[in-house]
């Protein structure tokens, strides 16, 4: 799945390891997730969206469209 | 950074980690061959020598995380990690691997050489293997302790495809064997078939998310 986490984090002007410490995660996890390799946990997302004061879908994008 | 540079970039990245594996695994197990088929020594069989050279090869990568976690900046040129601080920032749980890893790789030495045909008595081999394999066991639930969610689901996602593939071919060898077309395998065939298809899981997960070769920071 496609996200803006790189795009936000760049804003804030965190480097991959700030932004791993504040969520307590690994570099590692961060650098899949903006390469889209990881899709993380909801739990995750969640605290990655509160952390940048955005919405969910703000930061990761589903292109999937409900059957009308 | 163009596609093209970063691709090259990248295939230099790799060139140093998949040339070290290979160079030390195939040195290792040709001189471990030699060791137990060595002109004078009793030949151990197929399956003890198949057992080794599996145990050479998690001894291999526990010492070549060992390296890494003694010096970061060396461990960095071949392990697959972004940088040196990855290997700081990791290190009580690539330590515990790496303890995980070295005891297995023990247990399975004890095996191979073990009675009838080694030269450590079934007894001895039985209470260290068993002592290494519970060893291995609690280093790898420390290890647990200290990783974040995409290692937990890798590590998940390895044992998974360590079971199918233990089904497939272990279940597919002995259900040859039951109806009589091929030799049953050996017990020891079993341990290194957990061993191995655990090891080969780990790689096949990695490499199946893409994370063998890693993304610009």
């Amino acid at each position: 799945m496609r996200n803006r986490l790189k795009d936000h984090r760049e804003a804030q002007g965190w480097s991959q390891g700030e932004l791993a410490r504040r969520l307590g995660v690994s570099r590692q996890t961060i650098n899949a997730v903006e390469t889209d390799k990881y899709d993380p946990s909801l739990p995750l997302a969640l605290r990655m969206a509160k952390l940048f004061g955005v919405a969910v879908p703000d930061l990761f994008i589903d292109e999937w469209e409900p059957e009308l | 950074m163009n596609v093209a540079k970063q691709e090259k970039s990248l295939a230099r990245r790799l060139a140093v980690p998949v040339a070290v594996g290979a160079v030390s695994g195939f040195a290792a197990t040709l001189l471990f061959l030699n060791l137990v088929d060595g002109e004078g020594a009793r030949s151990l069989g197929r399956s003890r020598e198949i057992a080794g050279v599996v145990g050479v090869l998690y001894l291999l990568t526990a010492i070549g995380v060992g390296v890494g976690l003694a010096s970061p900046r060396v461990g960095a040129r071949f392990l697959n990690v972004e940088d040196a601080d990855e290997l700081r920032e990791q290190r009580r749980m690539l330590g515990y691997s790496c303890g995980a890893m070295a005891a297995l790789s023990g247990a399975l030495f004890v095996l191979v050489l073990a009675e009838p045909l080694g030269p450590v008595a079934g007894e001895v081999a039985a209470v260290v293997a068993i002592a290494l394999l519970l060893l291995a066991n609690g280093l790898g639930l420390l290890q647990v302790r200290h990783t974040d969610e995409l290692q937990r689901a890798m590590t998940r996602d390895s044992v998974a495809s360590a079971f199918y593939l233990l089904f497939v071919v272990g279940g597919g060898w002995a259900l040859l064997a039951h109806c009589g077309l091929v030799d049953a395998p050996a017990p020891l065939d079993w341990l290194t078939m957990f061993a191995v298809f655990l090891l080969i899981g780990c790689f096949w997960q990695v490499g199946r998310r893409g994370l063998l070769v890693r993304g610009p920071r």
